[in-house]
């Protein structure tokens, strides 16, 4: 290995270094302070999102395994920068919690195997990095201790992500059978669809949709959403949803991309079930948390719906409704946070007349549900927009009209939310909340990504280029 | 240059009214507003009075989407912007008038609203032109949610959601058209007007286009939104609403409806008219019945504007043009009206019809000029409702005789709840609630002198209105004219 070896790999060794210092430093006990803990991290965090901005990125290493390229680089950085924020959240939390170090630990180790399935070009290379990612945030979902529902999510999660492995491996031993190969850029010239190369796409699938929590298979999101700590709940649905999406993209167009016809049957059948079920189930949630599960279960039908274009716009659009769904997602989690660590209030209700009390958590959290609806002027109205033009390339006329229809049914719920903050009769009025400045200067930085990322039209041309 | 100064002064305004406190907030919109209206004025005259679409500025904005920032003016756009930058100060100056909480919101919104309601007149790009409609929504939206009246939560979110939900058909046609657009595709407006659409895709578009903005202007039935809303709206959001919004709207018909879809229209207009006419008959019917004054103006509104819809669907040059002159004059009519109401409620805390009585033998002067903006309101020759009332009723004649006999109920029945509310507003005995009315101050007098000039002005010279309009009139009817005579030959 020369030197740009090393230099296409830097994001990953420079994860791994830490990770291990990390380690080191706890072994032998030289740091004690949690805020130290949490500075050094969120530091970590911020030059891993910086290395990504550095230097020439393409390039493939171990004989074709690892592949790198500007797109992929661009991913593992909004998925770092994703991390950043979940961190200056998480400030308040960690600042008491006896275990901060194996905190950031697990989290960055799980960051890292996010890199590696998205740099992965070998089938079981992808599926380490897969499991490098969710095992640890199993661990994480269990991190209140001392709550019992924390431990019930970890337990949900880490069952359900076993089956669902198991289901994918199934599908890719099928596909190692017929293609006797593990490179997943030398499938779609070997895959022709046919009846056992079907099944098997439909187990890949299947343990996709688990990871992604689309319908049928979302039945573990709702609970473990709720059951964790809020900071896992938006590391969650932001990051690890991200990055498998990201990863879907991806298997679907350098692999399987032959197949097309079929798979774009497949995912409308999920994505139409997926946004109507996660709509129709978010509107009578009474917790916050769950509420917001719910609608990330329907967002992802919409990025479904963008999978299904062209192999430039779809990766395209997808990478760019994450970025803005991540501002939007860690904006209203954010506020949820802050809110739930103060008064232990999780319920809808309690949000009644939160304008009065809190108003600019208030102002932040109605943007973010702007932006989950898709209102314009706001970057999530872009991203549904990119989405839906992108998938009209292959949609069908039924696929549109149903996800047209379901952004009319979130409008509804979204909207009930900001008319509960805006009304003024509550009994219980949450009282003014003091949030810490880390805290402060994430929500700052998600709204500002909500309002100006749609206005500043370079972000997607740019995006786009470097998809060709 | 100047149309992107037309749209910078109120956002930067914006942010400096955001940072005042109290009244000075309202002062610096009042500044930015006057700013604008002379922007305005000095576009008016160094504007040539041609069909070329003027002061354009154009940018790249999402390259590889094709979408532009487009701004550019024509007659047609010049006239809203006339009516959006002259209306906006006396809005403003109407708010000032009474205490306001979180006033520097209050006015940053205003400002806001009118950045998108200009932002969608002069959008030349049919993607900025969306935008701009649904910019202009959000801060309605939180005007009537934070500062209307009774149940104002429940009303203002009817109103957002119908809105918007009526806008996503609009959106779906846009994509649409800009799917159909050669080569890299594009969202500008005048490659829509290129297109060769057969029948059947043109009454796609027409339909998608038609409920959108049908919901804005209201045409029944889908104006359910619209007298709640008003009613709860602080004066000011409905003197937006009712005196420039729903022109957005109108305006959207004109620029988008008939160039794009005009075999649509020829063949669904017999529908859209009818319903313009039921309209008509069932606001002016509506608001004979009413006590309270706010929502007998907004009933009587979706009659004006129900016309002005007919007018414009009748597709001749006497109903667009009438249609331009009308939509400015309903406005100036229709904030007359609300500005007067809003005075007789701060003074007498009700605005309830048998609450008053009386009021002309208390104050002459505000007599004269309810009577001066009322008649303007029934459209009495010298006034200039009747200018306009009069080009629209001449284009739907044109079009179908019988359409035009029901159409001119709206005069009638106009004249019936108008002189009935002023026969129990300001004559007969004195009621407790009238004698509030003693006088008016030096700065409501001033506003009322002004409005009612122009109303007088327009009714003697609606040419100064007519001409700049008109060239980019027949334009627009050439270009339908030849997409029929296109089709007709294939």
């Amino acid at each position: 290995m020369n030197i740009s070896d090393w230099l296409t790999l830097r994001i990953e060794i420079a994860l791994a270094v830490f990770i291990l210092l990390q380690l080191i430093i706890k072994i032998f006990d030289l740091i004690r302070s949690n805020e130290t803990w949490l500075r050094l991290n969120i530091a970590i965090t911020f030059l891993i999102v910086l290395l990504g901005f550095t230097g020439n990125d393409s390039g493939s290493l171990f004989g074709g395994m690892f592949i790198s390229t500007s797109f992929i680089i661009i991913e593992k950085t909004i998925l770092a920068f994703a991390t950043l924020l979940v961190l200056m959240q998480s400030y308040n939390w960690l600042k008491h919690h006896q275990h901060t170090p194996e905190f950031f630990m697990l989290l960055l180790t799980a960051l890292l195997g996010m890199f590696l399935m998205l740099s992965a070009n070998n089938i079981l290379l992808f599926y380490l990095g897969l499991e490098m990612a969710t095992i640890p945030v199993a661990a994480l979902a269990n991190f209140d201790l001392d709550k019992q529902r924390s431990s019930e999510a970890g337990m949900k999660m880490i069952l359900s992500s076993a089956f669902s492995s198991g289901m994918l491996l199934f599908g890719i031993s099928i596909f190692y059978g017929i293609t006797g190969t593990l490179t997943i850029s030398s499938w779609q010239e070997i895959l022709r669809p046919g009846g056992l190369e079907v099944l098997a796409l439909i187990f890949i699938m299947t343990g996709f949709g688990f990871k992604i929590s689309l319908v049928p298979f979302h039945l573990w999101t709702a609970d473990v959403y709720e059951g964790s700590p809020v900071s896992i709940t938006a590391f969650l649905s932001v990051v690890s949803k991200g990055a498998v999406s990201f990863a879907l993209a991806r298997f679907l167009f350098n692999g399987v991309i032959m197949m097309q016809e079929f798979w774009v049957e497949i995912l409308f059948l999920l994505s139409i079930i997926t946004m109507t079920v996660g709509n129709l189930f978010a509107m009578r949630q009474t917790n916050i948390k769950r509420f917001l599960a719910f609608s990330t279960v329907a967002q992802a039908g919409y990025i479904l719906l963008g999978l299904a274009g062209d192999p430039v716009n779809a990766p395209t659009s997808v990478v760019y409704f994450i970025l803005v769904y991540m501002f939007s997602n860690l904006a209203a989690l954010g506020v949820v946070e802050i809110v739930s660590f103060a008064t232990q209030k999780e319920d809808l209700d309690d949000y009644k007349g939160f304008y009065n009390s809190n108003k600019k958590l208030a102002i932040v959290l109605m943007l973010a549900l702007f932006s989950l609806a898709g209102i314009p002027p706001t970057a999530g109205f872009f991203g549904k927009l990119f989405l839906f033009t992108s998938g009209i390339h292959s949609a069908s006329v039924v696929w549109l009209l149903f996800a047209s229809l379901n952004l009319v049914v979130s409008l509804y719920y979204y909207m009930r939310l900001v008319r509960m903050m805006f009304s003024e009769n509550n009994e219980k009025p949450l009282a003014s909340i003091q949030s810490p400045l880390l805290s402060n200067i994430a929500l700052i930085i998600c709204s500002a990504g909500i309002l100006f990322i749609g206005i500043f039209g370079g972000l997607y041309d740019y995006l786009h280029q470097l998809a060709k | 240059m100047l149309t992107g100064l037309l749209l910078l002064i109120p956002l930067l305004f914006m942010i400096v009214s955001l940072l005042m406190k109290g009244k000075q907030s309202g002062y610096v919109a009042l500044v930015s507003s006057v700013v604008s209206l002379f922007i305005s004025l000095c576009m008016a005259f160094t504007f040539q009075h041609d069909d070329t679409v003027q002061f354009e500025l154009n940018y790249s904005w999402i390259s590889s989407f094709g979408i532009h920032f487009h701004l550019g003016v024509d007659g047609i756009s010049l006239i809203l912007i006339l009516l959006t930058t002259f209306l906006t100060p006396f809005i403003i100056l109407t708010s000032l008038q009474k205490e306001t909480d979180n006033s520097n919101v209050f006015f940053a919104l205003i400002l806001l609203m009118q950045a998108g309601i200009l932002g969608a007149f002069t959008a030349m790009d049919s993607f900025l032109f969306y935008m701009s409609y649904e910019v202009a929504l959000i801060p309605i939206y939180f005007i009537c949610g934070l500062w209307g009246g009774e149940n104002r939560i429940a009303v203002a979110l009817k109103f957002f959601i119908y809105t918007l939900a009526g806008s996503l058909f609009m959106l779906v046609s846009i994509i649409y058209l800009y799917l159909q657009t050669p080569g890299n595709h594009s969202f500008e407006i005048s490659e829509f007007y290129k297109l060769n659409l057969s029948s059947s895709q043109q009454s796609w578009i027409f339909w998608g286009f038609f409920l959108a903005f049908a919901v804005k202007i209201p045409i029944f039935p889908f104006h359910s939104w619209q007298p709640s809303t008003y009613t709860i709206a602080p004066t000011a959001g409905t003197m937006l609403l009712a005196g420039i919004m729903l022109k957005m709207g109108l305006y959207g018909l004109i620029r988008f409806v008939l160039p794009i879809a005009p075999e649509a229209v020829a063949h669904w207009n017999t529908l859209a008219i009818l319903l313009c006419v039921c309209g008509i008959i069932y606001g002016s019917v509506i608001a004979i019945r009413q006590n309270d004054l706010k929502k007998l103006v907004a009933f009587s509104s979706i009659a004006h504007v129900g016309l002005i819809a007919a007018g414009i669907f009748s597709m001749n040059a006497q109903g667009i043009q009438g249609a331009m002159i009308q939509m400015f004059n309903h406005g100036v009519n229709a904030v007359a009206l609300f500005f007067l109401i809003d005075l007789l409620e701060r003074r007498s805390g009700t605005r309830l019809m048998d609450k008053f009585g009386g009021i002309a033998s208390v104050n002459k002067r505000f007599a004269v000029v309810f009577a001066i903006v009322m008649l303007g309101s029934i459209g009495l020759p010298m006034t200039n409702g009747f200018v306009g009332e009069f080009l629209l009723l001449f284009g739907v004649y044109q079009w179908n005789m019988y359409a035009a006999m029901f159409a001119g109920l709206t005069i009638i029945l106009g004249a019936v709840y108008m002189l009935r509310l002023y026969r129990n507003v300001f004559f007969g005995e004195i009621s407790e609630a009238s004698t509030s009315i003693l006088s008016m101050s030096m700065l409501e007098r001033i506003i009322s002198y002004k409005l009612v000039a122009l109303i007088i002005l327009l009714g003697i010279f609606p040419n100064l209105l007519l001409n700049i309009s008109a060239p980019a009139v027949n334009k627009l009817l050439n270009l339908i004219a030849h997409h029929s005579n296109l089709s007709s030959i294939l």
